[in-house]
């Protein structure tokens, strides 16, 4: 290999780049190439001074400012929860509501008879024995009473 | 990245509160902190060109002015704690190179990111990755060269 092809491979010796026959070469061509080798020496220099920065860690105040804006975060969060709880639960509630009143009608439509429709399917003798009124019964058993006549 | 330590520490907040609010698009393509450092990266850069336009010390100001501390600061060796004074000569020294270049070099010399980590940071190829770092250190030495003594190396 020639000399310009391993002046780009210097760089990627000193990051720790290459594979160890790489670094070899490179290396065995630093020993007799002093431009290579000052090269080097100057980028490590230049890296020791300028990159050599103490390890940060987060102070205390800087971490508790993270977290209250994490929890301020977390909060609205709630609130969206609870409006989406809301916006399934009112129109459920609202459809139960409205089977439950139906159940509901259903037995009571079931006794609303008139009295004229009463009078026109059994006539005054016969009044069919399926009419069995289970919730109003009593007060329409007085009305027929009344209108058939019987005491 | 930036430059200035009070943007970095409100960068910093943003950044993780932007990570909590995403966190159900992670999909483990990557790793975690790649993920992380994309979302800095692209916040980054938001900030970056919003206040670039704000830079007004040229290169060659910067260096005419500090070239006697920068001769100094490389040529003694920094084993111990460096003063107050050189981590901001250091800070201004470095928001001179053009952002993604100084992007690449924090990401490679300060986090230790792998050429592939890079890339997947920077959402671009292996090739790309190492022509952009053999370019901005070029461009880091050419601006400092003048302060280099030749018997630093």
């Amino acid at each position: 290999m020639n000399h310009q092809h391993l002046e780009e491979k210097l760089f990627a010796l000193y990051d720790g780049e290459l594979s160890d026959s790489e670094s070899r070469e490179v290396r065995d061509h630093m020993e007799v190439c002093l431009e290579c080798r000052e090269s080097y020496a100057r980028w490590k220099r230049l890296a020791s001074v300028f990159f050599r920065v103490p390890q940060i860690h987060p102070s205390e105040p800087f971490v508790w400012k993270v977290m209250a804006r994490i929890e301020a975060l977390e909060k609205p969060c709630g609130h969206r929860h609870r409006v989406w709880v809301l916006r399934r639960l009112v129109p459920a509630l609202g459809v139960g509501l409205m089977i439950g009143l139906f159940v509901w009608a259903l037995p009571s439509r079931g006794l609303e008879v008139s009295t004229e429709a009463l009078l026109l399917a059994n006539g005054r003798d016969g009044l069919a024995p399926e009419w069995i009124f289970q919730k109003e019964g009593p007060k329409a058993e007085d009305l027929l009473a009344f209108v058939l006549g019987e005491p | 990245m930036l430059t200035n330590t009070a943007e970095a520490e409100d960068a910093a907040q943003e950044i993780f509160i932007k990570a909590y609010q995403s966190l159900n698009q992670f999909r483990g393509a990557s790793s975690f902190s790649t993920w992380l450092y994309r979302i800095a990266y692209n916040h980054c850069q938001d900030i970056l060109r919003k206040i670039s336009r704000y830079h007004t010390e040229s290169w060659e100001a910067l260096a005419e002015r500090e070239g006697d501390k920068l001769e100094r600061l490389l040529s003694v060796p920094h084993d111990s704690i460096m003063a107050l004074e050189d981590c901001e000569l250091i800070i201004r020294v470095l928001s001179h190179l053009p952002s993604d270049y100084r992007t690449v070099l924090v990401l490679r010399e300060i986090e230790g990111l792998s050429y592939q980590e890079i890339a997947e940071t920077l959402n671009c190829s292996l090739d790309a990755v190492k022509a952009r770092l053999r370019r901005a250190r070029q461009n880091f030495e050419e601006k400092l060269r003048h302060f280099l003594g030749s018997g630093d190396v």
